[in-house]
């Protein structure tokens, strides 16, 4: 596809304004597809005629698309992921209890407070690393201390304050959450009752208990009622619901959950919760807990209709930017140095990478192109700096540009995967690049070195102008460094053709300019001569493929996907990843049997 | 012009005649009720000891004159970029009494003697946290990250001095934990610490739910829920201090609570929970200033003698990924390479650099982490205690190369003190002191000093 007609497409991408209703009519056709039609015909459509039409009639023969091809992609992956020949006594991995991550705190108390404020910085929460999987909402990338709680506390005052603050509001949060009780001088307990159970389902993402030693509303009723007036009762249930494990924990609850060995499916409302926090970050939405109560979650048309709506759903943006922040290291991009960079040049950079995910998970485009994709989202200035042809009309702008004639694909290319990676302000380094090379887009599941390793071999025997490629040599003859290195390096030292901020260069100008060998052979046999070549074998190696899926996977099950079987169902997306979408991914993930289920484990 | 007064007139009028100097002196009184007392005004050093990189070809550690936001921090300051207008950068400020002794018992000892006391010599008298202590008969809080060799004077090893001794304080916060119980009195004035009764059911409702939690999930979950636990309980104790339901961090002033996770004997040597340590000693700082116990505190960060390795520092906090686990301060202020045992620190290493902005950056978030307490508690006017605070935070050493001819003055970041000064700004103070500087604090603070060590500039903060 021409790149002018790729930035026709992407202007109408971002201004597309049917997603929703488009949605909801179920098509199985992405909002990306949409556009595209939308676009081939004119992008004139009128809104109410589109939609009296029901689109399938007058688009399927304006452009000879077929709203089914999705649905087609779909169920050979489904098909090959439900059948799951991976293990036939398959026990999925636990998930254990999950801590919200900062991001997820965030949206849920947004989405269920209606509030514009961040909870993690009314409550001054502290930034969290990542777990084992790449990603902050990994169950083991949390630990709870004392002032953990009383910053969670904290916030949750603020917020309950908040919320009565609203009360003059008639479009605030108080009216929303409390809408019987507004105007009225005495609250009367039928309103009362309905607005416990209203914010506690959408809080804990299920019915509250109401009978037995655990009543949870009437628990939750004394403390409402134990204030004078309505407000301070209202306040004190926030409080409540807020600082309460089952909103700031997400667990899976089962009878066979204390039993070693049980394997369980997921309950409706369990899953209305996994899924909304895969794909939204956040609690579900009225709908979803709508669809839990009815049981059509545990129903393949049921999922399959609930995904497909959250897909078309602008929150779908949250897990865009968890990826880019997290996979991408995007989140702390600015704070890498770059010496020679200006500061609109790295914050194009920056954009490029985040615009990539929003394309993949916004507009469904494949999830390949992550690593694949010989265009990439450019204003004039990085395409100058690229050194490719920019034809954009608005040099301000972004546009999918191809990277031609340029050895750049994918991330790989992206300046800021390049400088991120990058390692010194001074200089690249290339075991850096190698591990970022290979934990992020490989999944080498390259540990860390060992404690107090020392470097291997005499360095004062090299020559003053050594490359980087003659240390790394002295590295490698030690078999303590050689298993891990063998792959970094190699990894590492085909990138050396990219400088620290992600200029291409064929010599080290520091050195003499000795001539960059950008060569290597891999450990599986592989051997390249140039960048290219390894770029080109690394997008299209299955490897990299169920890398990618992994990741994915990893976010909707909260943890890293290390396992025989996680491996296996992430192997079978990926060998389909060529042709599928970001949705088809989703939906592969979201009904495979990891994400169904849950094992038990004794106490 | 009719001059004539009716009976009613003459009353009324001379009534009032004969009614207003008694009105004027029941007036004044009133004046007097109406004006609450001003909010306690505080002072906080944070002293950096041996030094950070801060030459022009560098990564930028000062930034271009001018107001500062979240995107123009620069590398080392992005730590504090939540709070952009919350602190300043002083550029180009002279230190002469530090290059005065400098020269005598070598380049740290006379950084660390004359930070807070402009001395001339090695024997300084008193500093400005103790200064502030005497004035206003409050407690000064020395919290130091070594205490070793508490001699009367011992170049790096404090920066706080009275009487001519230096004043070594606390390593361990359970030390202050326990001092601090003392003084505090929280300001329900009861002497039984009392949960209301929405406050408790509110957390004894968390804690149902809890329990209900750990009876249903297997065992890899139960340290996760034994640690919320913990944190329910602590929280309950401080609900209860506090006398409501209201944030534990905001309002009025409460007992302390301890965690005995950092209560460590060996504070001085144990680097494994430094960081944990000095937020704690963070906590407790807040309270002593919300109860009005102390109003100057001095905090030694990491003298140069101690014999502590860092932890791994936050992910969030590594520049280039590069990490402080395992490294002396020594070794990462002269950029990550001992040429030999000669201690030649004149080369750096690859990481150098990057480890040295890990470490400023590690070293900066103890005092972002005060910064944001100070932010959550309020005076009594419910003005922020960090607007009524300075936070005078600096290095000791101008370059940890010595590069002498490159260094372009100390690395100075001034935080808080909102409602007298005008933070968020990058300072260019090329013609002044750090003995102005001081100066200046003592005239905000209210200390009525005429000179500090000489120095009687003031400057425009």
């Amino acid at each position: 596809m021409n790149h002018r007609f790729r930035r026709i497409l992407w202007r109408s991408y971002r201004h597309c304004p049917l997603t929703r209703q488009f949605k909801s009519l179920n098509t199985g056709m992405s909002r990306g597809t949409f556009c595209k039609i939308k676009v081939l015909c004119g992008g004139l459509f009128v809104k109410r005629l589109i939609l009296s039409l029901f689109f399938s009639f007058s688009l399927v023969n304006c452009t000879g698309f077929k709203a089914s091809q999705n649905l087609t992609s779909n169920v050979q992956l489904l098909s090959s992921v439900q059948q799951n020949t991976c293990n036939s006594s398959f026990v999925p991995k636990k998930v254990n209890v999950h801590l919200l991550s900062n991001d997820e705190y965030n949206n849920s108390v947004a989405d269920l407070l209606y509030t514009q404020s961040k909870g993690s910085d009314l409550g001054i929460f502290e930034a969290r690393g990542p777990g084992p999987s790449g990603f902050t909402n990994d169950t083991s990338s949390f630990a709870i201390s004392d002032l953990t709680i009383a910053k969670y506390w904290d916030a949750a005052v603020a917020l309950a304050n908040e919320v009565i603050a609203s009360k003059s509001d008639p479009n605030g949060a108080y009216a929303k959450i409390a809408a019987c009780a507004v105007g009225k001088s005495t609250v009367d307990s039928v309103c009362v009752d309905s607005i416990i159970r209203g914010l506690a389902l959408r809080a804990w993402h299920r019915p509250l208990v109401e009978a037995g030693t655990n009543n949870e509303f009437s628990r939750l009723q004394a403390i409402v009622s134990a204030d004078s007036n309505f407000d301070d009762g209202l306040s004190d249930l926030i409080k409540a619901l807020l600082i309460s494990p089952n909103f700031l924990f997400v667990s899976i609850l089962n009878s066979q959950a204390t039993v070693d060995g049980a394997v369980f499916n997921l309950n409706n409302y369990q899953l209305a919760t996994r899924l909304s926090y895969f794909l939204w970050q956040s609690i579900p939405d009225d709908q979803l807990l709508a669809d839990a109560a009815a049981g059509k979650l545990t129903q393949t048309d049921g999922l399959n209709a609930a995904i497909t709506r959250m897909l078309g759903d602008p929150k779908m943006q949250r897990l865009s930017t968890a990826m880019g922040n997290e996979w991408a290291h995007l989140a702390n991009f600015a704070t890498v140095i770059t010496p020679g960079l200006d500061d609109a040049t790295k914050t194009a950079m920056e954009t490029e990478t985040q615009m990539m995910f929003d394309d993949i998970v916004l507009h469904d485009s494949k999830l390949i192109n992550l690593t694949s994709a010989t265009s990439s989202f450019l204003n004039k200035a990085l395409a100058d700096y690229y050194g490719v042809s920019f034809k954009g009309a608005d040099p301000t702008k972004f546009y999918y540009t191809s990277l031609s004639p340029t050895n750049r694909m994918g991330i790989f290319g992206q300046g800021s995967f390049l400088v991120y990676s990058g390692g010194s302000p001074t200089e690249t380094h290339p075991v850096k690049r190698g591990k970022a090379v290979a934990n992020d887009w490989v999944c080498a599941d390259i540990p860390p070195p060992p404690p107090n390793v020392k470097p291997a071999g005499d360095l004062s025997t090299l020559p003053a102008n050594a490359t980087p490629r003659q240390v790394l040599a002295v590295h490698t003859s030690s078999p303590t460094c050689e298993a891990c290195h063998n792959t970094l390096d190699s990894y590492g030292l085909a990138f050396e053709t990219f400088d620290m901020v992600g200029k291409t260069r064929s010599v080290y100008s520091a050195l003499g300019n000795a001539p960059i060998d950008p060569s290597g052979t891999l450990v599986n046999g592989y051997s390249f001569l140039t960048t290219t070549q390894l770029i080109n074998y690394i997008s299209n190696d299955s490897a990299t493929k169920a890398c990618l899926a992994r990741k994915v996977m990893s976010l909707g099950l909260t943890r890293a996907t290390s396992n025989f079987d996680d491996r296996c169902v992430a192997g079978q997306i990926g060998a389909n990843l060529s042709s599928a979408k970001f949705s088809d991914v989703v939906r592969a993930i979201a009904t495979s049997r990891q994400f169904l289920n849950q094992s038990g484990e004794a106490q | 012009m009719n001059f004539k007064l009716n009976r009613r007139q003459f009353i009324s009028s001379s009534g009032t005649v004969f009614m207003l100097p008694y009105l004027e002196s029941i007036m004044a009184p009133l004046n007097a009720m109406a004006l609450p007392p001003p909010d306690p005004r505080r002072y906080v050093a944070i002293y950096m000891p041996d030094g950070t990189y801060n030459r022009s070809d560098r990564p930028i550690w000062y930034q271009n004159t001018g107001a500062l936001n979240s995107s123009n921090m620069g590398e080392v300051l992005s730590v504090f970029s939540a709070n952009a207008a919350d602190f300043s950068v002083y550029k180009n400020i002279a230190m002469s009494a530090a290059d005065n002794l400098s020269n005598q018992i070598g380049q740290h000892p006379g950084e660390a003697i004359t930070f807070m006391t402009m001395s001339k010599n090695t024997t300084p008298q008193i500093s400005l946290d103790q200064i502030v202590g005497q004035k206003t008969g409050k407690t000064v809080y020395v919290i130091n990250g070594n205490p070793a060799d508490p001699g009367p004077v011992d170049g790096d090893n404090a920066i706080s001095y009275l009487n001519g001794k230096q004043v070594i304080g606390f390593s361990n916060p359970g030390d202050m934990y326990r001092d601090l119980l003392g003084k505090v009195v929280p300001s329900t004035g009861s002497s039984t610490p009392r949960l209301p009764a929405s406050g408790k059911s509110i957390i004894d409702s968390s804690m149902t739910d809890l329990t209900a939690l750990k009876n249903s999930l297997g065992k890899s979950d139960q340290p996760a829920l034994d640690q919320f636990l913990s944190g329910l309980r602590t929280l309950e104790t401080k609900l209860a201090s506090t006398g409501g339901s209201g944030a534990v961090g905001v309002g009025s002033c409460q007992n302390p609570t301890n965690d005995p996770n950092v209560d460590k004997t060996d504070a001085a040597t144990n680097g494994s929970l430094w960081l944990e340590r000095f937020q704690e000693f963070n906590s407790l700082i807040s309270i002593a200033f919300a109860c009005d116990v102390s109003r100057s505190v001095a905090m030694m960060l990491y003298p140069e003698s101690a014999g502590l390795t860092y932890p791994s520092a936050p992910s969030n906090l590594r520049f280039n990924g590069v990490d402080i686990v395992g490294w002396y301060n020594h070794n990462i202020s002269h950029f990550g390479h001992v040429i030999n045992s000669n201690a030649d620190y004149s080369h750096e290493s690859s990481d150098g650099i990057p480890r040295c902005i890990t470490r400023d950056r590690y070293f900066f978030s103890v005092a972002v982490d005060l910064m944001n307490k100070l932010k959550g508690i309020n005076d009594p006017s419910g003005s922020r205690i960090l607007d009524n605070t300075i936070m005078h935070i600096q290095y000791g050493v101008k370059d940890g190369m010595h590069y002498a001819g490159n260094t372009i003055a100390a690395p100075l970041v001034v935080a808080g003190g909102k409602n007298f000064m005008n933070p968020g700004q990058s300072y260019d103070f090329s013609s002044y002191d750090v003995g102005d500087m001081l100066y200046t604090f003592n005239t905000m603070l209210g200390l009525g000093m005429t000179n500090f060590g000489g120095f009687t500039k003031q400057m425009k903060l």
